[in-house]
């Protein structure tokens, strides 16, 4: 039988039970619109990730420890043995980052400074987390502002603030809040508070001994936050050198505590921007051979990209078994369609139709029902994703913050989903089908 | 007398019914030359259809082997047993058996889909067909638009379509009124003169008794009369 002909009987076949076969399709473009959803928000998160990293340049970024980075495990699935350290920690100290600042290729060596705030402006308040940047910074299109100017100086008393912060602050259009006054609260240590936590052996202590410190800052200008959808609305930026002399405590949470990893003289941690990929391993390697640890972010992301691959992966799981569930329905609808028209099978069979010919109609007919039942559920996913989109940026705009299209659809993903329901909804059929073609042609005598 | 076209060598067909076993055929030797016309006779039961399936390779004998034109039939695998339906029989039923879903024209056609023949010949050959069974005016009716003997011309025509030198019918007017039945008959008969040979299994003889050249009538399974009506 001639391709052509092979499906337009199969498509004929398939209009004739319109009922069975409607069930059999909806059924199938859920499990395809399930897995395209779920896949689309996996590589979306994945895509923002990397947005992120790439505008932030943190693939040409180090973070230095004194002792090893205990962050790197976190993602990292391995067993590894426990060493005991003998070493003494050489602390991470102004001299030490000026050596390092001093090496070929690196852009900045500079103390990680990074502490929870609140900002308040015309009667508003938002919270956000403010980190310290080195004057070098500049350079970089990211911290470029899209009004205003970048500090003048590391101590100037002023700030940078995303675009949209500004706004959620009140100033109308957001470029009006240059040049303007907010106030930033951080929060430090009441040691007076503490003192008398300590002598009543923490007995009566109301609240935990932390008070708030106001620091009254200019704005110098208006970060843009594209590429940045992740963190970018509450990053603010203060000059490397006020952000050292701000009192504060520098932990968003009980995790970075943990991370800190034993006290030491200097600086907890010191962050190091290289200006050339290339130089990664020979400055890593001349930063380590002072003693000190130097984690790459880059490093960090290979695990990141792991834990998407097992994100992504358990994603599609799911999916898959919606499509299972879709391809039961299309083995049992082809049984049924089997077992109702077994005389006429029989008469084909008697007219002179072979085994394989046979066979190869019910294939069609179980092919010809994947991959409508695909592109219905294509198209089905694909509203599903582009609605939810419009739903969480029409909530984000509400509560001031730019818009995150947290859907992406790679084109493998749509190929991908293509191939493996073909695949699938062949083999679902191939039995059926094997049974249509082992029926005899004396079957179009019995049934009567 | 010529070489026969169609022969049964002690053809025997057993079924196995629970623990006893039904002898459908004992034996059969039958030649019949080309282009003949043979009526098949014999009361219910006497194996009149078991003869027919094995001659069209629906079934394989217990014993015995069956020759038509250059076919040993009784030695084909399923694909040749496909293949020599397609090219030497045409058969039709005494419960036409066409496709529900197909006009007339689609069920007419439907041998040469399965074989491959493309669109346009096809639909040329169909058309013709039908207008030698007298339906060109039912060409995309379907089978539930169609009397029962306008159906059983569709049947018919679609046997016909793939030009086999065999026809077989089994009961063709086991369904039909006899003024419809006494139609189909003589539309047998003009295949017939148009150079096929013809064998039709029927339980009424005198439907037949002015076309057929030749009875066959079976009881219990044998032979029990083998004679020419008129000479050929
Ligand atoms: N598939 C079968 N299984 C068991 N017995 C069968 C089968 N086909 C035919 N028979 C038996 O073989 C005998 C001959 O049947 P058949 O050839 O159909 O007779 P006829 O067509 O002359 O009425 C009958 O007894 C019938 O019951
Ligand atoms: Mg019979």
């Amino acid at each position: 039988m001639r391709f052509a002909d092979l499906f337009r009987l199969a498509g004929g076949n398939l209009l004739r039970n319109r009922t069975r076969s409607a069930m059999t399709l909806i059924g199938i473009a859920i499990g395809v619109a399930a897995l395209f959803a779920l896949l689309s928000y996996g590589s979306g998160l994945q895509r923002l990730a990397e947005q992120e990293v790439a505008t932030l340049e943190l693939y040409n970024t180090f973070r230095v420890t004194s002792t090893p980075n205990p962050v790197d495990s976190f993602a990292d699935l391995s067993v590894r043995a426990v060493e005991a350290d003998t070493t003494e920690p050489v602390p991470l100290t102004d001299s030490l980052l000026a050596e390092i600042a001093a090496l070929p290729g690196v852009l900045a060596a500079y103390p990680e400074v990074a502490f929870p705030v609140r900002v308040q402006a015309n009667e508003r308040e938002v919270f956000a987390g403010a980190e310290a940047v080195p004057l070098a910074f500049g350079a970089f299109p990211a911290y470029q502002p899209t009004a205003g100017a970048f500090f003048e100086t590391e101590t100037d008393s002023s700030l940078l603030i995303p675009r949209s912060m500004a706004e959620r602050l009140g100033f109308e259009p957001a470029e009006a809040a240059v040049g303007e006054t907010v106030t930033v609260l951080t929060a430090t240590l009441d040691y007076a508070k503490l003192q008398r936590a300590l002598f009543s052996f923490g007995m009566g202590m109301q609240s935990l001994p932390i008070r708030e410190q106001p620091h009254t800052l200019r704005v110098a200008g208006v970060l843009p936050t594209e590429g940045q959808a992740l963190s970018g609305f509450v990053r603010l930026l203060v000059p490397l050198g006020l952000a050292e002399t701000m009192q504060k405590v520098t932990f968003f949470s009980t995790l970075d505590l943990v991370t800190r990893g034993p006290a030491t003289d200097g600086y907890a941690a010191a962050r190091v921007q290289i200006e050339n990929e290339d130089d990664y391993a020979a400055i890593k390697s001349a930063i380590e051979s002072e003693g000190v640890y130097a984690t790459g972010f880059r490093e960090q992301f290979a695990q990141l990209d792991r834990l998407f691959a097992i994100m992504n992966g358990s994603l599609a799981i799911v999916g898959l078994i919606a499509l299972l569930v879709a391809t039961i329905g299309i083995a049992n609808t082809m049984t049924m369609n089997v077992v109702e028209r077994t005389r006429e099978i029989g008469v084909m069979k008697a007219i002179g139709g072979e085994d394989g010919t046979v066979q190869r109609l019910f294939v069609a007919e179980s092919l010809l029902l994947g991959v409508v039942g695909t592109v219905l559920g294509l198209a089905f996913g694909w509203l599903v994703t582009e609605a939810l989109s419009a739903g969480v940026i029409a909530y984000l705009d509400r509560i001031g913050v730019p818009p995150v299209d947290l859907f992406y659809t790679p084109f493998l993903v749509v190929v991908g989903i293509g191939i493996v329901t073909l695949i699938v909804s062949v083999l679902a059929g191939f039995i059926p089908a094997r049974r249509a073609a082992r029926i005899e042609p004396i079957e179009a005598l019995r049934h009567a | 007398m010529p070489d026969p076209f169609i022969r049964f060598d002690d053809v025997a067909r057993t079924y196995q019914r629970g623990s006893s076993t039904v002898h459908a055929l004992r034996g059969v030797d039958l030649a019949l030359p080309p282009h003949s016309f043979t009526a098949v006779v014999g009361r219910s039961g006497s194996g009149k259809s078991t003869l027919m399936h094995l001659l069209a390779a629906m079934e394989r004998p217990t014993r015995g082997q069956i020759t038509v034109g250059e076919w040993t039939v009784t030695d084909l695998d399923r694909d040749a047993r496909a293949r020599y339906r397609r090219e030497v029989v045409g058969m039709i039923f005494q419960r036409f058996n066409l496709v529900a879903s197909m006009d007339a024209v689609g069920n007419v056609e439907l041998p040469l889909v399965l074989a491959g023949v493309d669109a346009r010949e096809r639909r040329q050959r169909a058309e013709a067909m039908l207008e030698q069974v007298g339906l060109s005016d039912r060409r995309t009716h379907r089978p539930d638009e169609l009397s029962g003997g306008e159906q059983q011309r569709v049947a018919i025509a679609r046997a016909l379509i793939h030009d086999p030198p065999l026809l077989l019918a089994d009961e063709p007017t086991g369904n039909l009124d006899s003024q419809t039945a006494a139609e189909i008959v003589g539309l047998l008969r003009q295949i017939h003169d148009a150079g096929r040979s013809v064998l039709v299994v029927t339980h009424n003889l005198s439907e037949f008794e002015h076309v057929a050249e030749r009875v066959v009538r079976l009881s219990d399974g044998a032979v029990v009369e083998d004679r020419l009506l008129y000479a050929a």
